[in-house]
């Protein structure tokens, strides 16, 4: 009988092994898959693999202690199991108590071991040892085991997206057209801000690691930035398709017929460069217009504009043809000076305009009022298609007293070498950034409800008026 | 005392006291649970259904005297445990204890509740102790000593319910319904006859303690135990253990006396029974008698008809889960 005791305790304690094992091998099979799930590599997945070990070993613990304490709870569900009426665990703890000691106490190990003569300790073992002790444990088990990837899990509101369409935008920039470049670029900015704002974590992947992998991309997007920057050395037509802005290609109208002609025989040579496609045809449409001495050019020039640069190969051929018409943009200038008498300056290379004969020097202590009648002055002498920028006063500090306001924040106030005495700068070069300036602060900007109108009228006329 | 003489025993009781009463088996099972285990028991049920007539054949049939005591609203104390009564002999007086009609083995006080709480009182220490005092004198009963009481539930008029202390010493409260349609053919044909029963005596006092002496032997494991804990623990609105029925019926759960009656109970019932240990099933078998007058329901309870036992009922169900 003790024998009987014996073989049920130690196939109670296979079952339990048996039970632990399937146990943690299926947290073993549910951690791969979510590593699998998760993206990470193979390495990862063996490193949980070893962490899981431990807990392995740990699971036989509670065990061996459930075991010395709980046996009886153990003869107790035996009994259930072969319908014993509890005659089992009452003679196991006659049995631990030194003995029978009464008739009665005899009586019950004669009956228990009749009974168990053809039972099996196999038979008598229940699957769960002791359901009580049993759940708790697993589900620690479980706990620990998930544990590493729940803490891994971001439930932030959408900073692992930001990263994965950071990197995907990044991944992309090299097909880019070089227009898009520098938008995808502030993109980038802008998440890497948000990245480093929020507590991203990603799994496998710590902040420090985040953030060295977004500098090591936006290293190779640097490269494409220095191209892009390049292309701002391309003539007035190249510089208007990448800044969206018709005005500079629509100086062609004010050509003379003969010139517009040679334009256009220009343009048509370097055209047979180009691929087939949108830009190709506004061209050819632009040549005609030329060669008609049509003033359509306006809309053309709209339409070039307007086509999305997703030609890559063609924004670049375009580039290289339209660099023969630099000198165009000169002789307009040239053209724009002798109307008015003035010797222009080198515009492109950011000399600015002469000023130093025509106009008198500010005192820095002048009256602001009596600066400005000044200065309303020289404004009326000024030539046609050129504005003025006057010399900014300063008070006493050497502070300036005006700002400018922001629509202007962005342009050169005082030309190099020149910054006393004010600059002037070319209609044409300081109008497209005006006007892409002041729509952007249009849509940005609340305007007061009353206003509104007004503005749109007013913008509505600048388009209309020829 | 062996187990199968135990058995035996159990048996010709039963078989004799059948004699007499026919049907009932779960009633006489329980009184006879009762002798061995020497606690004594509270029979409720209507007039007519042989209350009274089965605790006087038990009586007969163990060989054990016995003695009924009809409760009234004007009996006193002194008329179930005895006075002093003023004796002459030779010329000088002298006070005399007369012994009540509690002076015998099986009492059967009979309608318990028509009398005055005083005299329920008085036999408090006669059940519990053994013994009456008188006078500044204490006389010991004879022993085995049981007190089978009855009482009516339909006629709460002019009654005095038991206190709880003394419903506590009540080791079961045995409920008698109604004989079945066959149980009544036979009671007919019995009554109504010209049968005439002879019930013979077949267990002597001693033989009755040597019989508790075993019961108490049989062994019971520490499930068992633990289950009777939890069980008695789980009536008591205050506990954690108690469900939901117990919280909102219950004022007072059962005493310990509750869990002692429940073992003792259920190790008679495993004698009976030919096992030499106490089962779960045991437990839950005596579990009603044992613990019904124990719980003290709420107003609401009694307000909604519930009666203890739909509240022992669940509380064996979530016990045994």
């Amino acid at each position: 009988m003790q024998d009987f005791y014996r073989k049920v305790l130690s196939q109670s304690a296979r079952g339990y092994f048996s039970l632990s094992f399937n146990w943690i091998f299926g947290l073993i099979v549910l951690s791969e898959a979510l590593i699998f799930l998760s993206g990470r590599l193979f390495s990862s997945g063996l490193a949980w693999f070893f962490y899981l070990i431990p807990i392995f070993w740990l699971s036989l613990i509670p065990y061996f202690l459930m075991r010395r304490s709980d046996a009886v709870h153990t003869f107790f569900l035996a009994d259930k199991n072969l319908k014993l009426e509890e005659r089992l665990v009452t003679a196991y703890e006659v049995l631990q108590r030194d003995g029978p000691s009464t008739a009665l106490e005899k009586l019950l190990l004669d009956d228990v071991c009749r009974r168990l003569e053809d039972v099996k300790p196999e038979e008598a073992l229940p699957r769960i040892t002791s359901r009580k002790h049993l759940v708790p444990i697993i589900v620690a088990i479980a706990v620990f085991s998930i544990a590493p990837f729940v803490s891994q899990l971001n439930f932030g509101p959408s900073q692992e997206r930001l990263f994965s369409e950071t990197a995907a935008l990044l991944r992309d920039l090299s097909a880019l057209p070089g227009s898009e470049k520098e938008a995808v670029y502030l993109e980038v900015l802008q998440a890497k801000k948000h990245l480093e704002e929020g507590n991203f974590r990603e799994a496998g992947i710590n902040l420090e690691d985040a953030r060295k992998l977004l500098e090591e991309l936006m290293k190779k997007d640097s490269e494409a930035l220095k191209k892009l920057e390049a292309s701002e050395e391309l003539s007035f037509i190249t510089w208007g398709l990448k800044n969206k802005s018709t005005s500079s290609l629509e100086q062609l109208s004010r050509l003379t017929p003969e010139e517009k002609m040679t334009q256009a025989a220009k343009i048509a040579e370097k055209m047979k460069d180009l691929p087939e496609g949108p830009i190709n045809s506004a061209l050819k449409e632009m040549v005609d217009s030329l060669n008609q001495n049509s003033n359509k050019l306006g809309e053309i020039s709209s339409k070039l504009v307007g086509i999305p640069g997703k030609e890559d190969s063609a924004y670049l051929k375009l580039s290289s043809l339209l660099s023969g018409i630099k000198p165009l943009e000169k002789k307009l200038q040239a053209q724009l000076s002798e109307g008015t008498g003035q010797i222009p300056g080198e515009v492109e290379q950011g000399q600015g305009m002469g000023t130093q004969g025509g106009l008198a020097p500010s005192e820095k202590e002048e009256d602001i009022s009596a600066y400005t009648k000044s200065q309303a002055g020289r404004e009326s002498q000024l030539p046609e298609g050129l504005i003025y920028l006057p010399p900014q006063p300063l008070n006493g500090k050497g502070e300036p007293l005006v700002f400018p306001r922001e629509a202007e924040g962005k342009f050169k106030v005082f030309a190099p070498g020149n910054s006393d005495t004010g600059s002037f700068y070319s209609f044409s070069e300081v109008l497209p950034d005006y006007e892409a300036k002041a729509a952007e602060q249009f849509l940005r900007l609340a305007l007061p409800p009353h206003f509104e109108d007004l503005v749109h009228r007013y913008y509505q006329y600048l388009e209309e008026s020829p | 005392m062996t187990p199968e003489k135990f058995a035996e025993n159990f048996h010709l009781i039963r078989q004799e006291v059948g004699k007499i009463l026919v049907g009932q088996e779960d009633v006489l099972n329980s009184l006879i649970v009762c002798l061995i285990a020497r606690g004594h028991a509270l029979v409720e049920g209507v007039p007519g259904l042989g209350k009274t007539l089965m605790i006087k054949s038990l009586a007969q049939v163990v060989d054990l005297s016995f003695s009924r005591i009809q409760f009234t609203p004007d009996l006193m104390p002194a008329d179930i445990t005895g006075t002093m009564v003023l004796e002459e002999e030779l010329g000088r007086r002298s006070f005399r204890f007369q012994e009540g009609p509690v002076f015998a083995n099986v009492i059967l006080a009979d309608e318990i509740n028509r009398a005055t709480p005083k005299t329920q009182s008085a036999l408090l220490e006669a059940m519990q102790e053994g013994q009456v005092t008188v006078a500044r004198q204490t006389h010991m009963l004879p022993q085995p000593f049981f007190v089978f009481a009855t009482q009516n539930p339909i006629e709460m008029e002019g009654t005095y319910p038991l206190p709880e202390a003394q419903l506590d010493r009540f080791f079961l409260k045995i409920l008698i319904d109604y004989p079945s349609d066959v149980e009544m053919t036979e009671v007919l044909s019995r009554t109504t006859g010209t049968y005439e029963p002879n019930p013979r005596k077949v267990v002597e006092g001693k033989d009755l303690l040597d019989m508790a002496a075993l019961a108490r032997e049989v062994p019971i494991s520490r499930p068992v135990y633990e289950f009777v804990i939890n069980l008695i623990e789980s009536t008591r609105p205050q506990n954690s253990k108690s469900g939901e029925t117990v919280r909102r019926y219950v004022r007072y759960g059962s005493s310990p006396r509750g869990a002692q009656a429940l073992v003792l109970a259920a190790k008679v019932r495993a004698l009976e029974r030919g096992r030499f240990n106490v089962s779960l099933e045991d437990v839950q078998a005596v579990a009603l008698p044992a613990l019904r007058h124990r719980i003290l329901l709420n107003f609401e309870a009694q307000a909604e008809g519930i009666s203890p036992d739909a509240v022992i009922e669940d509380v064996l169900k979530r016990t045994a889960r």
